[in-house]
């Protein structure tokens, strides 16, 4: 049987602060029944998260997955990923200002799944903006203010990029 | 690339002999030249980095792992819940895989198969 691992994070690593909360969440049922069934269980008095604490990881973790998806396309070495990395940004912030109107899709955690089940099976629920916890509100709020001031505009060689690239001409987007 | 050089004719009087002796050259502007015609490589951003690690800056200054600190009023942007929900999470995560804890892994491993019995049995 395949059984994931639970996985820390490099200090450097983007992608690794999500991938530690996705294999965290995956194995949320196995990690809470042994601290609180194993013969040790209270070396991990201390550790062991509430379940509001894991609504909070669950959040954390869905608004990851959405800049997840940037630091993921600007790793790719093609000409089109060149062009279109503004674009990635842009849409990425967008996402997270959207999320006051759309709402948030968050893992179910009181839902039961199997620890090998794929991430993008997992049973979902969508929250507005008012029924996230406070803390994710003011995450939301701090995330867009990093991309202003990270992202403020296209740099020259971004530009000079969106310039050439055919699409763009085409479709008159400059 | 027939497009490419046929915008940079159309638009800006760039010909094909222009970009030869761009790319040919070593200086910097050359390199630029050839990195932004062939796409091989991101261009850095000026006076930050390159545009994964930038992306690295924002998440961790989001989550309040980063702070920055302003003269004659220390820390400005802290975010205490943020930070103390990753650090909890970290140190749950290092308490079960540490080495010293093989035990814990395997018993979790265990409960890992239970559970899948279980969750197939009944859905």
């Amino acid at each position: 049987m395949d059984v994931i691992k639970l996985l820390i994070p490099n200090e450097t690593r983007v992608s690794g602060v999500f991938t530690m909360y996705e294999s965290l969440l995956r194995s949320m049922r196995c990690v809470n029944n042994y601290c609180y069934r194993s013969a040790e269980s209270n070396l991990y008095e201390d550790v062991v998260l509430t379940e509001a604490e894991w609504t909070s990881v669950a959040e954390t973790y869905a608004l990851l997955k959405i800049t997840n998806r940037l630091a993921m396309t600007s790793q790719i070495d093609n000409i089109d990923a060149n062009c279109f990395s503004y674009f990635n940004v842009a849409k990425t912030r967008d996402s997270l200002v959207m999320i006051t109107e759309m709402g948030l899709n968050v893992l179910d955690v009181s839902a039961t799944w199997a620890p090998t089940l794929e991430p993008s099976l997992i049973p979902t629920v969508t929250k507005g903006y008012h029924q996230l916890e406070l803390a994710t509100q003011t995450l939301i709020g701090r995330l867009v203010k990093e991309y202003d001031t990270y992202f403020p505009f296209p740099d020259s060689d971004q530009i000079q990029m969106m310039l050439l690239h055919p699409v763009m001409v085409w479709k008159g987007l400059l | 690339m027939f497009y490419v050089l046929s915008i940079l004719c159309f638009r800006y009087d760039i010909t094909i002999d222009d970009v030869r002796r761009g790319v040919n050259d070593t200086t910097s502007a050359a390199l630029k030249a050839g990195t932004t015609i062939s796409g091989g490589r991101q261009p850095k951003q000026k006076g930050t980095t390159c545009q994964m690690h930038a992306q690295e800056l924002v998440v961790t200054h989001a989550l309040g792992l980063r702070t920055r600190k302003k003269r004659g009023f220390g820390v400005v942007d802290s975010f205490e819940s943020g930070r103390l929900l990753r650090e909890r999470v970290k140190k749950l995560v290092s308490k079960i895989m540490d080495k010293n804890q093989r035990a814990a892994s395997k018993n979790i491993r265990n409960i890992a198969k239970e559970l899948c019995r279980w969750t197939s049995s009944n859905f």
